[in-house]
C-alpha cells in the first residue's frame, strides 16, 4: 500500500475552511466568488451582497473583499459561519451583474453583519488608517479591487441593440420568403422564420450570406424578453450554463447563454396557451435536457 | 502548471497536485538563498519545511481565499510563488511586526523625550492618562503629517532599516502628541503603515537582502574608469530603483516617454484605477526622490532611468537569444 507523502499528511492535518460551494438566491451577508471570462480578459473577486437581490433584476449590491492583513478606514473585518477573517472594503460598495457570481463560499457572522453595516451606513470608523497619501501602498490595493467590481458591472452577455435593419426587415422590403432564406442558409424553414421574427440573432457566417441574399447586411442582434434575461442571470443556473458552455461552446458562457435565450424565445413565439411564460421553468427544462 | 489547481483548492481538495506545485516552487525561490542548515544545497526536507512554514504563516484560509480570488491556475500560482518569497525572505529577517517595534524602541530609548513604562510609549512631559481614545485614523494622519526622508536602503546592512533614525522620532512625537500614551504594538503598526515596512513584500518591494534585478548584469556594462560623482549618482540611482514596487520598476522606463493610463493597464493587465493609481506614484515618487537623492538629483533620476533602459535592453537581448533574465 502506498504511502501518503509526509509534507501532503501535514498540510491536510491543518484546518482548512469549508466552502459551501452552492448557488443560492444572493442575500444579504453571503460571502460568494464572482468571476467572468470574455476570452480577452478574465476577473475574479470574492463579495459580500449587502443587499438581499429583488427578483426579476439583474444587479447585485456588493463590497470586496481581501485578506484580512489591509483595508482602510471604511474596511471592517469580518468573520464567517467558518471562520475565515476577511476585509470588507465598504467604501467600494456597487452593484454587478448578478450572473457574474459563481458560487457562494460562506456566510457572514451575524455580528459581522451588523459591524458591516454599522461602517457602511453610518459614522462608524473602519478597522484600518485611512489612506491620505497617493504614496501610501493600500492605493494600489483599493484601485484594484475597484477595477474588478468596475469589470464585473461593465460586462454583459446580452447582445447590445445596434441601428440597422433586422432580417425580418430587410425580408419584406425587398420580397424573400422564408423558404428563400431557409435554402441559403441551410436550415429549416421553422428556423428561417425564427430569424425573421427576431427570435435569434443570425451568426457571423449567415449574415455574410444573408448581405448577399438580401442585399444588406442585417443587425447581429435580436430582442429578448428582460424577464427571460434576468432569469438567466439567476446564479442558481450558473455551474449548469458553464457546463454547456464547456460541452458546445468552447467555454465561451457568452455565446451558450445567447443560445439558449434565442431557443426559448423561439418556444415561446410558438407557446399557443394564454399567460405568460414561465422562464425559470423553461430554462430548468431545456438545461436538464443537457 | 497543473490543470485544476486553482479549483481544486478552492473546492477544499488538498492533493499531491497542490503539494508538488508547492515544491516546484519553493524549490526555484530558494535556490539562490542560503540554506538553513549551511549546506551547500537544499535538502528535500529543507523544501518541505518552508513549504509546510509559508501556509502555516499566511493560514489555510488565505489560501483558500487566493483560491478564490484568482481567475486562473496562472494566477494562483503567482499567488504562491509569492507567498513562499515572503517566508524566504522573513526567516532571514524575522517578522516585520516584531521588527518594527524593535526598531522604535531603539530610536525612542536613547531620545529623553519619550519614556516607557508597562508596555507603553509616552512624550516625558506628558502627564495625561493613559486612555487613548482608539482613533487610528487621527494617529495616521499626525503620522503622515511629518515630512521625512526616504531611507537609503543599503544591500550591504546587517539590520533592515525602515526610516532614519530622527525620522522615526519625529513620527512618534507626533502620534504621541495626539494620542498620549499609546501601547508599543499600536505605535508600531503606525510606524509600519506610515514607512509602508506593512506591505513591503505585498507589493513587490526589493528586498533588502535581494540584489536589484538586472542591475547587476547592467553594472558589467559600465566602464571601469568611472569618475567618483558618476559613482555616487549610480548608487543613488540603485538606491532610488529600490522605492519602487515590482510593477512600477516595469513602467519606469515607458513612463518617461509620456506611457498613458491606457498603456499602463494593457502593459501590466490592470484596470483604469489602477493604472492611474501607479502613474500618480511614480510621479509623486521621482518628484520625491530626486530632491532626496542629494545636490544633483536630477543626474541620479538619468542615472536611474538608463539603467531601467539597459535593463530593458539586456531583457529583450536575453530573450532574443532563447533565455529570459526572469
Amino acid at each position: 500500500m502506498p504511502s501518503i507523502d509526509p509534507l501532503l499528511q501535514r498540510l491536510r492535518q491543518q484546518q482548512w475552511p469549508e466552502v459551501a460551494h452552492d448557488n443560492p438566491t444572493p442575500s444579504v451577508g453571503q460571502l460568494w466568488r464572482a468571476f467572468w471570462s470574455t476570452g480577452a480578459r478574465s476577473v475574479a473577486c470574492t463579495v459580500v451582497v449587502v443587499a438581499d437581490a429583488t427578483p426579476g433584476t439583474r444587479l447585485v449590491d456588493v463590497v470586496p473583499t481581501t485578506d484580512d492583513e489591509i483595508g482602510d478606514d471604511r474596511a471592517v473585518k469580518v468573520t464567517t459561519a467558518n471562520e475565515m477573517t476577511i476585509s470588507a472594503w465598504t467604501g467600494l460598495r456597487r452593484p454587478i451583474y448578478k450572473f457574474t457570481l459563481d458560487h457562494r463560499l460562506t456566510d457572514v457572522a451575524a455580528d459581522s453583519i451588523t459591524k458591516l453595516f454599522s461602517v457602511m451606513n453610518g459614522p462608524t470608523r473602519g478597522d484600518w488608517t485611512p489612506i491620505v497619501d497617493v504614496l501610501d501602498d493600500r492605493t494600489l490595493e483599493r484601485a484594484d479591487l475597484a477595477d474588478r467590481l468596475t469589470a464585473l458591472a461593465d460586462v454583459d452577455w446580452v447582445p447590445t441593440r445596434t441601428v440597422g435593419r433586422t432580417v425580418g426587415k430587410l425580408a419584406i422590403e425587398i420580397g424573400v420568403e422564408n423558404a428563400t432564406i431557409a435554402a441559403a442558409l441551410g436550415i429549416s424553414p421553422g428556423d428561417a422564420r425564427r430569424l425573421r421574427q427576431g427570435g435569434r440573432p443570425p451568426t457571423a457566417e449567415e449574415i455574410r450570406i444573408l448581405t448577399v441574399v438580401l442585399g444588406s447586411a442585417p443587425v447581429a442582434t435580436a430582442a429578448f424578453d428582460p424577464e427571460l434575461v434576468a432569469a438567466l442571470d439567476e446564479p442558481g443556473f450558473r455551474q449548469q450554463l458553464v457546463r454547456r458552455a464547456s460541452t458546445r461552446f468552447g467555454d465561451d458562457e457568452v455565446a451558450a447563454r445567447v443560445e439558449l435565450a434565442g431557443e426559448l424565445m423561439a418556444m415561446s413565439f410558438r407557446h399557443r396557451d394564454p399567460g405568460a411564460t414561465n422562464w425559470k421553468e423553461a430554462i430548468r427544462d431545456a438545461l436538464a435536457e443537457d | 502548471m497543473t490543470v485544476g489547481l486553482r479549483a481544486a483548492v478552492a473546492a477544499g481538495q488538498i492533493d499531491e497536485h497542490f503539494v508538488d506545485t508547492l515544491r516546484t516552487i519553493a524549490r526555484q525561490e530558494s535556490s539562490s538563498k542560503p540554506t538553513p542548515t549551511g549546506s551547500p544545497t537544499w535538502s528535500d526536507e529543507d523544501v518541505d519545511d518552508v513549504v509546510f512554514d509559508t501556509v502555516d504563516r499566511v493560514t489555510t484560509t488565505n489560501v483558500v481565499l487566493a483560491a478564490e480570488r484568482a481567475v486562473n491556475d496562472t494566477e494562483f500560482a503567482g499567488w504562491l510563488r509569492g507567498a513562499i518569497r515572503t517566508e524566504l525572505a522573513q526567516r532571514a529577517r524575522n517578522t516585520p511586526a516584531g521588527l518594527v517595534i524593535r526598531t522604535v524602541d531603539d530610536a525612542l530609548a536613547e531620545d529623553g523625550q519619550f519614556v516607557t513604562e508597562v508596555g507603553m510609549w509616552r512624550l516625558a512631559d506628558d502627564d495625561r492618562p493613559d486612555a487613548w481614545d482608539g482613533d487610528r485614523n487621527r494617529l495616521a494622519c499626525a503620522a503622515w503629517d511629518v515630512e521625512t526622508r526616504t531611507i537609503h536602503r543599503d544591500p550591504n546592512a546587517e539590520k533592515v532599516q525602515i526610516a532614519w533614525r530622527d525620522d522615526t522620532r519625529a513620527v512618534c512625537k507626533a502620534v504621541l502628541a495626539s494620542s498620549g500614551p499609546l501601547p508599543k504594538v499600536v505605535l508600531g503598526e503606525i510606524v509600519a503603515e506610515r514607512f509602508n515596512v506593512t506591505y513591503e513584500s505585498r507589493f513587490g518591494y526589493l528586498a533588502v537582502d535581494t540584489e536589484v534585478e538586472g542591475v547587476d548584469d547592467v553594472a558589467s556594462l559600465r566602464t571601469t574608469d568611472t569618475a567618483p560623482l558618476e559613482v555616487e549618482n549610480e548608487a543613488a540611482a540603485r538606491w532610488m530603483l529600490t522605492q519602487f514596487t515590482s510593477e512600477e520598476r516595469v513602467l519606469l522606463h515607458a513612463f518617461v516617454h509620456g506611457i498613458t493610463v491606457r498603456e499602463i493597464a494593457e502593459r501590466i493587465g490592470c484596470g483604469k484605477d489602477k493604472a492611474s493609481a501607479i502613474r500618480d506614484r511614480i510621479t509623486e515618487k521621482l518628484w520625491r526622490l530626486a530632491e532626496l537623492a542629494g545636490d544633483d538629483g536630477q543626474t541620479a533620476t538619468a542615472h536611474l532611468l538608463r539603467i531601467v533602459g539597459q535593463v530593458e535592453d539586456v531583457r529583450h537581448s536575453s530573450k532574443d537569444h532563447g533565455h529570459a533574465l526572469d
